[in-house]
C-alpha cells in the first residue's frame, strides 16, 4: 500500500520535471528590446527625444543638464572662486585639470546623445519618405553636429585660433553605433567638414518644431551655422546663415521687460522664451537641476560656488537690464557676494531648474556684427539691434573702426556671459585670459583673489584634456599635447 | 514509554540468554552528555548484528563479551569507542564540539551529508560555537575570517549588521564588483544578504566548499566556491533543552594612527601658507577662532551600545524533531544622533518521521531589520568625511560674534554652523533621517521517501522573500531642504525598495548499494530549478508642513516600478564509489543552462572527477602516530554566471520624459550581448588530511590552480559613450597553497588546550584577454595579460626636489621629472589590492568550568590606494580642510629635506597628483577576539531546576599591527561612489569599530 502511494507520489513529482527553453528566456518588463524598439513613427520621436535626455540628465552630470553651464566659463576672467563654497571645478578655475582629475567631462554625455542620433539614423529606412522622416533625420543630424562641435570647441583646436589649427587634433565623428569601435581623431579640418555636412542636411529638411518643447526648427540650425563659420573665420558664411536664422525664426530679439521683469518673470525665469531659437527642456521631474553648477539656496541667502568677478560685474551698467537679470547682490555666512542668478530657477516651483538655452537670437546677431566688422568693418546695426533692447533710453554712439569692434566684444562678453561662450571667443580670438590679482570674490571686490590669474594665448591648457577614462578604453583616442 | 518497556525487554531476553552463553556477559551503563542522561543513543558491539538502545534515562544494556568493542553513537555526536573489560558497567561520557573526531565526521554537502572520512574534496568546516563567539558581528561572514583557509574575509565596513566579503581560493571579480561565493542555508541557495541575517546561534556548522568536485552540486552558482551553512535541527527522542543568552556592550571607532590639527596648529598652518581665517582673520578675531577648539569626532560620534538577546529550544520526541529559536538585537552605532540598528530573528524546524517509508519536514525562519543609515558619500554629507574635514575652530553651533551666545532658532534651538563645507552633517542627521527596514523570510520544506532498500528520493522545494523598504526624509526647513527643495512645496521625502523572491525546486534520486560487500556505490541524479522575482518601486513627493512625514502635495520626480526574473536550471549525475572505505572515486557531470545568457550560448556540460586513499587504512600502514591518513585530488569543472546581469543579453530600452514627451533611452546604460556565454571554472585540488597523535595534531593541507576561461566582465562602449556591456573576456587563474592545522597540546577530561592555524597563499595571473579590450585599465588598476588581475598602474612618485619643493616623478623610462603626466603610468608589479597571504591563528584553553580562547587574524602582501590620507596631506590644495599635523612638514628653503613637498600656495604647482605616494601596504595582524567564560554546571546548581549557567566576556578587534594610515581593513570604500574592487581605495566608509560584551548564557 505504501510503496504503491510511493510510487504515485514520485510519478507526480517527476512529472513537473521537465524544462524548456521558455522556463529560462524571459522578456524584460517596463522596457522594450532591440528589436521593438524603432518600428513606428512615434518611436523615432521617442529616441531623438532619448538623445536629448541624454544630453540634460541620463549622461551624467557633465552634460548640457549642469556641469556644461560653467565648466569652460570657471577657466576665463568672468568668474571668480567662492572659497565659501563647495570647491567644485576648482582644477579647471586653477587652470590645473589633468586627464585624470579633468573637471570636463562632456564625453559621456555628448557620445550618448550622438549614439541615439546614430541608432535613429541607421533605422530610417523604417519610415516612409516624406516630411517626417525627413524631420527625424534632420533632427538628428542637428543633435549629431551639436555635440560634436561642442566637443571639438573644448577638446581641440578652433580654426581661427593658430595657423596649425586646421590640421591639428579634431575629435572622432561617431557616425555607426558600435558598441567595441575604437575610433581615433579626424583632425579639426576633417571634423569641422562632418558638423558642416551634418547641418547643412539638417537646414533643408528640418521642420519648424516645437522650441518649448524643447526642438529645434529651421532657424537653430542656421543658427548654429553661423557659429559654426565664425568659428571657421568665413565670414560671408557666417552672416548669410546668421540673415537666414533671422528671416525663419518667428519671434525677434527679447526686450528689455521680456528679458528681465521680477524674480518670477523675465526670459531667464521661463516666463517666456523671446529669442531663443533652441532649448533645452528641463522639468522638475527631470530630477536635474542645472543652476546647482552656479549656486544653492541657504535658507533666504545663496551660497554660490563662483561669483561674478568684480572686473566684469563693474561692466554691467546701471542701465543695463542684464545686471538685475543675471547677478543677485547678497548675503551668505556674514559676507555679501555678487551671485550669478542666470539659472536659478523659475521663482516659483523648485530652485535651480530651468530650461537650457543653447541657441539664442541675440548670438546670432553678435555673431554677424563680429563676421561684418570683419568684412567690412560694419556691424553696427546689428549690435545696435542688441544694445537698444537692453540699455533704457538707449543712444547710439555710432562708434567704427576699433572702437565698434571693442562695442561688439563687450556687448558679447556682456550679453552671453556665464552662457559657456567667453572661454572660446577668447580660444578662438587667440587672447589670454587675465584676471586681476588684486580684486577679491566679496560684492565690493574685497576678499581672496584669484591664486591663478592668467592663461597665455597659445598654451596648451586651451584644449581641455581629454578625460584619462576614455583614453584607457579607446587606446586609438589620442591626448592633447601638453597633458 | 515504549523505549522504556523495550529497555525492560531487552533486559529480561537478555537474562534469560545469560546462560546458555557463558563467555558473554551484559554490560550496562548510562549514556550521556554535558547535559546529562542521553536517551535514544545507539549502543553497537563492533562486527556483530547486536545493538541496543539508551532509554529515557540514558540507560542501556547489552551483551558482549570480553575484548569486544562497543560503538556508542549519537546524531550529531562524535562515535565513541570503549573496550569491554572486566567490569560489568560502562558509563560513557558523549562530547559535541571541541574532539576533533567531531569536527570533520560529518560533512554537509547542503544537499545531503557525507561521511567526511570518506568526502574527496577540499572542504573547511567551522563550529557553530564560532559564530556565538563573535556575536557582536552579527552577520555570520564575519566569523569565518580566520577560520578557514583558503577563503579570504574583509568586513565590508563596520556598519551595524553589516557582513563582509568572503571569497574562495583567491576568487575575484575582474569585472570591478566582488566574486563572492554562493550561500545555502539548509538545502537550498541565499542570497548572501540573506544569509547574513541569521541569527549565530542557530548555526551548527559552515562548511565552505572549495573545490569542483563538490561544488559541482551547485552548477552555475558554485563557481566562486560555496557557503553551507547548516542550521541546527531538534534531536529524536530527546527531551527539550532550554538555551536563553543574554549580553550587552559597547563599541568604539578603531582610532586613526596619526592626529589631525587642532585649532591653533590648523590657523598656524594657514598663516605660514597664506590662505584661510589663521591668515586673514584679526588677531581678535583669531582668539575667538582658538576659543571654539574642539574636537569634530568627539562632536560627532559616540560609543555604540549593544544588546543581544536569545532565546532557543531543541527536542523531540521518537518521531518528530523540533527546533525553535526567538533573537533580538541591537547596535546603536557610533553615530551620535541616529538609531542604529535593531534585528528581530525567529527560526522553527521540524523533522518528522511519517511512516517507516515518508519522512517529511520544514524549517521556516524569519528576520525583521531596520537601520538608520548614514549617507556614504564622498562629501560632507557623510559624517565619517565631515568629522575629517570640518576644522577644529568651527564650532558646532552658531553664535553671536560680539556676545558669543548661542544664537537660537524660533523653537529655541540652537542653530548649526554650516562650516566651510556649507553642511552642517549634525543637523542633517538629525533632520534628513534615512530608514532602512529588511524583512526576510524563508521556508525550506521537503519529503524524503525510502523507496527501496537503498533507494531515496528527496524532493525539496526552498522559497525565500526578501523585503527591502526605504525611506529618506528631508524635512522641511532643514539646510539641504534649503539646497535642493524647493521653497514653494518644502521638504522631501523618498520612498524607495524591492521585494525579492526566490524559488528552488531541487530533486534528489540516490542509490546505495554494495557490491560484494567491499563495493560501496553511491549514485545520486539531480535536477535543480530556481527562479527569481524582483520588483522595485520608488516614490518621491515634497510638499510637506512640519516636521512629519505626512502626505506631500507634489510629486519631485516620476514615481516608478521595475520588474526582473531570472531562471537556471541543471541537471546532475554523481556517483561516488569506495572500496573498504579506502579506496575512494567520485564522478560527476552537468548540464548547466541560464536565462542570462545569449539565446543560442546559454546552455554547457561540466564534468569532474575526485580521487582519494585512505593510507591509514591499508593493512601495511603500521605506523603508530598516524591515525588517519588521506590522500586525495580532484579535478572538474564548473559553470558560472557570476557577473551577468539580467537582460545583459539584450539591448533594451525604457521610457524617460523630456520635454513634456516621451524619450527612449538604453535600459541600465547598458548595451546588450547575445552572444554572452558561460564562464567556465577548471578547479584542480589536491591535498592530504591526517590525523597524529593519538589524534592530537590534525593537519591538512591543499594545492589549487583555479583556471577561469571566458570570465565574464562588465567592460564599458569604447566609442566615447562609457554604455556598459557585459563579455566573455578572457582567461585568469588563481593558485595556492593552504594548511589547517589545529593541535591540542593538552587534551584530558578536565584541561584542554589547543592551538590553530589556518593559512593560505593565493597567486593570480591573467592568460589572456580578448578583443577589444585587450587591456582593461579601471581607475587606479589594470588588467593586463601575464599580471595579476588589478595591479595598481600609477605614476610613480620619486619624493621631494630638495631643490625647489616639487614632487617627483618617475617618466615611463624610469628618469626622474618634477613634470606630472598620465602617460607615465605603469602597472606596479605584484601590487594589487588582493592579499598574497591571508589566515588566521589562535588559541583555545579549558579548565573545569573555565575557557578562553583568542583569535588573530591577518592578510599580508594588499595595497591600498590611500584617498582618505591623501585628503589629510593635500600639499595645501584642500586648504579648507582640516589636515594632518604631519602636514606641517613641508619643504620650503629652510627644510628643504621634508617629507612632503611645496604647497600649492608657496610654490605654485599642484604636487597633490595621484601617484603611488599614496599607494600604501594594507597588511595587518589583528587580535580579533578574546573570549572568557566561566560555566557553573550541574555540580554547582543543584538546587536550581537549571543544567548550566555560563558568564562570559567577549572582546573585538582590540588591537591592530599594521603600517597603513588608517584602519587596514577596507572593504568598500565609498559605498555612494560606485563599484570597485574591494579594498582598492580608502574613503570614508563606515569605520570599523573595538567592541567589549558581557553575557550570559542558561541551559535547562
Amino acid at each position: 500500500m505504501y510503496m504503491k502511494k510511493i510510487f504515485l507520489f514520485t510519478v507526480l513529482l517527476l512529472s513537473f520535471v521537465s524544462c524548456n527553453e521558455d522556463d529560462i528566456t524571459f522578456a524584460p518588463y517596463n522596457a522594450v528590446n532591440d528589436g521593438t524598439v524603432l518600428v513606428k513613427p512615434a518611436d523615432f520621436t521617442n529616441v531623438i527625444n532619448g538623445a536629448y535626455a541624454y544630453m540634460i540628465k541620463r549622461g551624467g552630470a557633465d552634460g548640457f543638464g549642469q556641469e556644461w553651464l560653467i565648466d569652460s566659463e570657471v577657466a576665463t576672467d568672468n568668474l571668480i572662486l567662492n572659497i565659501q563654497g563647495r570647491q567644485s571645478n576648482k582644477d579647471g578655475f586653477r587652470f590645473t585639470s589633468t586627464p585624470n582629475s579633468s573637471h570636463f567631462d562632456f564625453y559621456n554625455s555628448g557620445y550618448r546623445a550622438i549614439t541615439f542620433a546614430n541608432l535613429a539614423l541607421s533605422r530610417l529606412s523604417v519610415l516612409q519618405d516624406g516630411a517626417f522622416k525627413n524631420n527625424i533625420e534632420a533632427e538628428a543630424r542637428f543633435i549629431r553636429a551639436l555635440n560634436h562641435f561642442e566637443l571639438l570647441r573644448n577638446y581641440a583646436k578652433i580654426p581661427t585660433q593658430s595657423t596649425d589649427a586646421m590640421s591639428s587634433l579634431g575629435v572622432v565623428y561617431l557616425e555607426v553605433v558600435d558598441p567595441v569601435l575604437k575610433p581615433s581623431r579626424l583632425t579639426v579640418q576633417e571634423s569641422y567638414d562632418k558638423v558642416l555636412a551634418d547641418l547643412l542636411i539638417a537646414k533643408d529638411k528640418i521642420d519648424n518644431n516645437t522650441i518649448a518643447n524643447g526642438h529645434p526648427g529651421k532657424a537653430a540650425v542656421y543658427a548654429l551655422l553661423s557659429r559654426v563659420y565664425l568659428y571657421l573665420g568665413q565670414w560671408q558664411n557666417c552672416i548669410d546663415n546668421a540673415n537666414l536664422a533671422i528671416s525663419n525664426f518667428s519671434g525677434d530679439v527679447a526686450t528689455r521687460a521680456q528679458f528681465y521683469t521680477s524674480a518670477t518673470v523675465g526670459l531667464w525665469e521661463d516666463s517666456n522664451a523671446n529669442g531663443v531659437l533652441f532649448k533645452l527642456r528641463v522639468d522638475v521631474v527631470d530630477g536635474t537641476t542645472p543652476g546647482v553648477a552656479y549656486s544653492q539656496a541657504a535658507g533666504a541667502a545663496i551660497r554660490s560656488e563662483y561669483l561674478v568677478s568684480y572686473e566684469l560685474f563693474n561692466k554691467y551698467l546701471s542701465t543695463d537690464i542684464r545686471k538685475a537679470a543675471y547677478i543677485k547682490t547678497g548675503p551668505f555666512s556674514g559676507n555679501t557676494y555678487n551671485n550669478i542668478s542666470k539659472y536659478d530657477g523659475r521663482g516659483t516651483g523648485q530652485r535651480n531648474v530651468v530650461d537650457i538655452k543653447v541657441l539664442r537670437l541675440e548670438e546670432v546677431y553678435l555673431n554677424k556684427a563680429e563676421a561684418e566688422y570683419n568684412l567690412n568693418g560694419g556691424g553696427l546695426a546689428s549690435l545696435n539691434k542688441i544694445r537698444s533692447n537692453r540699455y533704457s533710453s538707449f543712444v547710439s554712439p555710432n562708434e567704427s573702426g576699433q572702437a565698434l569692434y571693442d562695442a561688439i566684444m563687450l556687448e558679447r562678453r556682456l550679453e552671453l556671459a556665464f552662457e559657456n561662450d567667453r572661454f572660446y571667443t577668447l580660444k578662438r580670438l587667440a587672447l589670454p585670459v587675465t584676471r586681476s590679482t588684486t580684486e577679491g570674490h566679496f560684492s565690493n571686490g574685497t576678499g581672496t583673489p584669484a591664486e591663478f590669474t592668467s592663461l597665455p594665448a597659445g598654451d596648451f591648457r586651451w584644449q581641455f584634456p581629454i578625460p584619462q577614462d576614455e583614453i584607457d578604453i579607446n587606446q586609438n583616442l589620442q591626448q592633447n599635447p601638453g597633458y | 514509554m515504549r523505549s522504556k518497556f523495550k529497555w525492560i525487554f531487552t533486559l529480561l531476553l537478555a537474562l534469560s540468554m545469560q546462560f546458555s552463553f557463558a563467555q558473554e556477559k551484559t554490560v550496562t551503563g548510562v549514556v550521556s552528555d554535558k547535559s546529562g542522561p542521553l536517551p535514544g543513543a545507539n549502543v553497537v558491539v563492533k562486527g556483530t548484528t547486536r545493538s541496543s538502545q539508551t532509554d529515557i534515562d540514558g540507560k542501556f544494556s547489552i551483551k558482549a563479551k570480553q575484548g569486544e568493542v562497543l560503538v556508542i553513537s549519537f546524531v550529531g555526536m562524535a562515535d565513541k569507542t570503549v573496550t569491554v573489560g572486566s567490569a560489568n558497567i560502562i558509563n560513557v561520557k558523549m562530547q559535541d564540539g571541541i574532539d576533533l573526531e567531531t569536527v570533520v565526521i560529518q560533512t554537509n554537502l547542503g544537499y545531503f551529508k557525507k561521511d567526511a572520512n570518506k568526502v574527496t574534496s577540499a572542504i573547511s568546516t567551522v563550529g557553530g560555537e564560532e559564530f556565538v563567539k563573535q556575536a557582536p558581528s552579527l552577520a555570520f561572514t564575519n566569523a569565518i575570517q580566520g577560520k578557514a583557509a583558503g577563503v579570504q574575509v574583509t568586513a565590508r565596513n563596520g556598519m551595524p549588521g553589516q557582513g563582509a566579503y568572503l571569497t574562495v581560493r583567491g576568487n575575484v571579480s575582474i569585472t570591478g564588483g566582488y566574486a563572492g561565493a554562493a550561500y545555502v542555508v539548509d538545502g537550498a541557495y541565499v542570497s548572501e544578504s540573506e544569509a547574513s541575517a541569521i541569527a549565530p546561534g542557530d548555526i551548527e556548522t559552515v562548511s565552505v566548499i572549495k573545490d569542483a568536485a563538490a561544488a559541482a552540486l551547485y552548477g552555475a552558482r558554485g563557481g566562486n566556491g560555496v557557503v553551507v551553512i547548516t542550521t541546527k535541527r531538534g534531536k529524536a527522542g530527546q527531551k527539550a533543552k532550554f538555551t536563553i543568552d543574554n549580553s550587552i556592550g559597547y563599541t568604539q571607532r578603531i582610532k586613526d594612527p596619526f592626529r589631525m590639527m587642532n585649532a591653533d596648529e590648523k590657523l598656524r598652518y594657514e598663516q605660514e601658507l597664506g590662505e584661510g581665517p589663521g591668515f586673514t582673520a584679526a588677531p581678535d578675531e583669531l582668539l575667538v577662532l582658538q576659543g571654539f577648539q574642539h574636537d569634530w569626532q568627539d562632536t560627532l560620534l559616540r560609543n555604540g551600545s549593544l544588546q543581544n538577546f536569545s532565546f532557543s529550544m531543541t527536542g523531540g520526541t521518537e518521531k518528530m524533531s523540533n527546533f525553535f529559536s526567538l533573537g533580538y538585537n541591537k547596535n546603536t552605532g557610533i553615530i551620535d544622533g541616529i538609531k542604529g540598528y535593531n534585528r528581530i530573528t525567529g527560526a522553527y524546524t521540524s523533522d518528522y518521521q511519517a511512516t517507516d517509508y515518508i519522512k517529511i519536514g520544514f524549517s521556516a525562519r524569519g528576520s525583521y531589520e531596520t537601520n538608520t543609515l548614514p549617507r556614504d558619500r564622498y562629501n560632507s554629507q557623510n559624517p565619517f568625511a565631515a568629522m575629517m574635514w570640518y576644522n577644529p575652530y568651527e564650532p558646532e553651533f552658531d553664535s553671536d560674534p560680539t556676545t558669543g551666545e548661542l544664537i537660537l532658532d524660533e523653537n529655541g534651538n540652537p542653530t548649526y554652523n554650516l562650516t566651510h563645507t556649507g553642511f552642517p552633517i549634525g543637523e542633517a542627521l538629525r533632520n534628513n533621517p534615512e530608514e532602512e527596514r529588511f524583512f526576510r523570510v524563508y521556508s525550506r520544506p521537503y519529503i524524503e521517501l525510502k523507496l527501496y532498500k537503498g533507494l531515496t528520493f528527496t524532493s525539496s522545494f526552498g522559497i525565500n522573500y526578501e523585503r527591502r523598504q526605504r525611506e529618506y526624509f528631508v524635512k522641511p526647513g532643514s539646510v539641504l531642504d534649503g539646497y535642493v527643495g524647493d521653497p514653494s512645496a518644502p521638504g522631501s521625502k523618498t520612498d524607495n525598495g524591492w521585494d525579492n523572491l526566490d524559488m528552488q525546486w531541487t530533486n534528489t534520486a540516490n542509490y546505495k548499494f554494495k557490491l560484494k560487500e567491499n563495493h560501496n556505490f553511491d549514485v545520486r541524479g539531480l535536477y535543480d530549478y530556481t527562479y527569481t522575482n524582483f520588483r522595485s518601486y520608488s516614490l518621491s513627493r515634497k510638499g510637506f508642513v512640519g516636521n512629519y512625514p505626512t502626505a506631500g502635495s507634489a510629486l519631485t520626480t516620476v514615481p516608478f516600478t521595475t520588474r526582473t526574473e531570472e531562471a537556471a536550471y541543471a541537471v546532475l549525475g554523481v556517483v561516488d564509489y569506495d572500496y573498504k572505505g579506502k579506496y575512494l572515486l567520485s564522478v560527476n557531470g552537468r548540464q548547466d543552462w541560464s536565462s542570462l545568457l545569449g539565446q543560442n550560448t546559454n546552455t554547457i556540460f561540466a564534468k569532474g572527477a575526485s580521487i582519494g586513499w585512505v593510507v591509514s587504512k591499508e593493512d601495511f600502514f603500521k605506523f603508530k602516530p598516524i591515525s588517519f591518513l588521506k590522500l586525495r585530488a580532484s579535478l572538474g569543472q564548473l559553470n558560472s554566471t557570476n557577473g551577468a546581469v539580467r537582460y545583459g543579453n539584450l539591448s533594451t530600452y525604457v521610457t524617460t520624459n523630456y520635454g513634456g514627451g516621451i524619450g527612449t533611452v538604453y535600459n541600465g546604460d547598458r548595451i546588450g550581448n547575445t552572444s554572452l556565454q558561460f564562464e567556465q571554472v577548471e578547479k584542480l585540488d589536491i591535498g592530504f588530511e591526517t590525523r597524529l597523535f593519538k589524534d592530537h595534531i590534525a593537519l591538512s593541507a591543499s594545492y589549487f590552480k583555479d583556471k577561469r576561461n571566458d570570465f565574464l566582465f562588465a567592460d564599458v562602449t569604447s566609442s566615447g559613450d562609457a554604455f556598459n556591456v557585459t563579455r566573455n573576456a578572457g582567461d585568469w587563474e588563481a593558485k595556492g597553497y593552504e594548511v589547517e592545522l589545529k593541535a591540542f597540546a593538552i587534551k584530558s577530561d578536565d584541561v584542554n588546550l589547543s592551538f590553530y592555524v589556518n593559512a593560505a597563499q593565493f597567486d593570480r595571473k591573467i592568460n589572456k584577454l580578448n578583443e577589444p579590450t585587450t587591456e582593461a585599465i579601471r581607475g587606479y588598476t589594470i588588467n593586463r595579460v601575464g599580471n595579476s588581475p588589478d595591479s595598481f598602474y600609477l605614476v610613480r612618485y620619486a619624493g621631494v626636489d630638495p631643490t625647489n619643493g616639487d614632487a617627483l616623478y618617475y617618466d615611463i623610462n624610469g628618469d626622474i621629472t618634477n613634470v606630472y603626466s598620465t602617460s607615465d603610468r605603469v602597472l606596479l608589479k605584484d601590487k594589487t589590492p588582493y592579499a598574497k597571504y591571508e589566515g588566521g591563528f589562535g588559541m583555545e584553553f579549558e579548565y573545569k568550568g573555565f575557557d578562553i580562547s583568542t583569535d588573530f587574524v591577518f592578510k599580508q602582501g594588499n595595497y591600498i590606494y590611500n584617498l582618505r590620507y591623501r585628503d589629510l596631506l593635500t600639499d595645501g590644495v584642500s586648504i579648507a580642510d582640516n589636515q594632518a599635523v604631519a602636514a606641517f612638514d613641508y619643504w620650503t628653503p629652510t627644510n628643504t629635506d621634508a617629507s612632503l613637498p611645496a604647497p600649492l600656495q608657496l610654490g605654485g604647482v599642484d604636487n597633490n597628483q595621484d601617484s603611488s605616494r599614496w599607494l600604501e601596504d594594507g597588511s595587518y595582524i589583528r587580535f580579533r577576539n578574546l573570549n572568557i567564560g566561566y560555566t557553573f554546571g550541574k555540580n554547582i546548581l543543584k538546587t536550581l531546576p537549571l543544567d548550566k549557567v555560563k558568564i562570559y566576556a567577549q572582546f573585538q578587534n582590540l588591537h591592530t599591527w599594521s603600517k597603513f594610515n588608517g584602519d587596514p581593513e577596507i572593504g568598500i570604500g565609498n559605498a555612494e561612489s560606485g563599484t570597485v574592487i574591494p579594498g582598492t581605495y580608502a574613503g570614508y566608509s563606515y569605520p570599523n569599530v573595538k567592541s567589549i560584551l558581557f553575557g550570559l548564557t542558561i541551559n535547562f
